[in-house]
């Protein structure tokens, strides 16, 4: 389960790096339940792990069997910030837009590079940050989203076995009249 | 004494209610803090029950549900007010309520939802 397990490490990296750059609730979205309170930001995966190239087979060492299987992968985090309308005074304003500002200015932080480092994570494109403030039952509600392209490698160790004995019988034809002749009567492969 | 206590159809029906929601590292955690019975009627979904499901939860016509009535008014799921609706169980199946209308304007004081079953 190489998907699940890179998966979950991302989406655990995202949970605490968010919770580091704003003060508000984050939840992953498409959870199909409550909201939180807003002001509150949400993420998740828009595409699947993207395939790029082709993979690479990297041995353990020479006397193990084990190779690692290593593949570049590329996929897009939407982030959605709700904010709060004003209730009469310009400070109890909480703008959408500002929340995914904030975002988007920590992604050129140095501690977010490194942070992202450690989750094997590089930025590869900053969209635009769109106002998709939306009508909720009688009043607007303030949103916004960004979406970022990431990209990561996933590694899984692999065991393809190995071939222990071949057997080959038969008679090999020693008088050489310009061809070879290696008639096979039996050819068996056993493995471990 | 509530009314559906002594109507043809009435019967006890479970209901479960949920808490404020709380997330630990972004992911939902149930809450459910009270569970009880009331009395209620609970009925098949008419054409124009199903007209408004398909339209306000983007459901298909088909989808399973029940209209429920009782003199208890249930919690139903609200986006604004940050509410999960309330539970019913019906014959062993869980349903969700989605709308609550008040009927307080007759003799005979009701409340009528609607809920549809969880997945």
């Amino acid at each position: 389960m190489i998907f699940k397990k890179t998966i979950d490490k991302i989406d655990e990296g995202l949970q605490s790096w968010l919770e580091s750059i704003v003060p508000y609730t984050v939840v992953k979205s498409g959870q199909n339940t409550v909201r939180p309170k807003p002001p509150f930001v949400s993420y998740k995966m828009i595409t699947g792990m993207i395939k790029l190239g082709s993979f690479d087979e990297l041995y353990v060492n020479k006397t193990d069997n084990l190779y690692h299987l290593k593949g570049q992968r590329q996929f897009t985090v939407l982030f959605e910030a709700t904010g709060t309308p004003t209730d009469g005074t310009l400070a109890s304003i909480v703008r959408a837009t500002d929340i995914i500002g904030e975002i988007q200015f920590a992604l050129n932080k140095p501690n977010t590079t490194s942070f992202f480092l450690g989750l094997d994570l590089a930025i590869q494109e900053e969209n635009e940050i769109t106002d998709i403030t939306e009508l909720l039952e009688t009043e607007y509600e303030p949103r916004a989203t960004l979406s970022i392209i990431f990209r990561t490698a996933i590694d899984e160790e692999v065991d393809p076995g190995t071939i222990e004995t071949v057997l080959i019988s038969g008679d090999v034809d020693t008088t050489f009249d310009g061809n070879y002749n290696l008639p096979i009567d039996e050819f068996s492969v056993s493995k471990p | 004494m509530s009314f559906f206590k002594w109507s043809r159809n009435g019967e006890r029906t479970k209901v479960i209610r949920y808490g404020e929601p709380t997330y630990n590292g972004g992911i939902y955690v149930d809450n459910p803090v009270e569970e009880f019975e009331i009395w209620a009627s609970v009925q098949p979904l008419s054409n124009a029950d199903r007209d408004l499901v398909q339209a306000e939860l983007n459901l298909n016509r088909y989808a399973e549900g029940v209209r429920i009535y009782s003199d208890v008014p249930l919690l139903a799921d609200d986006d604004k007010k940050r509410i999960r609706g309330d539970t019913i169980i019906v014959e062993g199946e869980s349903y969700k309520v989605f709308t609550l209308a008040s009927w307080q304007h007759l003799n005979l004081r009701h409340y009528r939802h609607i809920a549809m079953r969880e997945s």
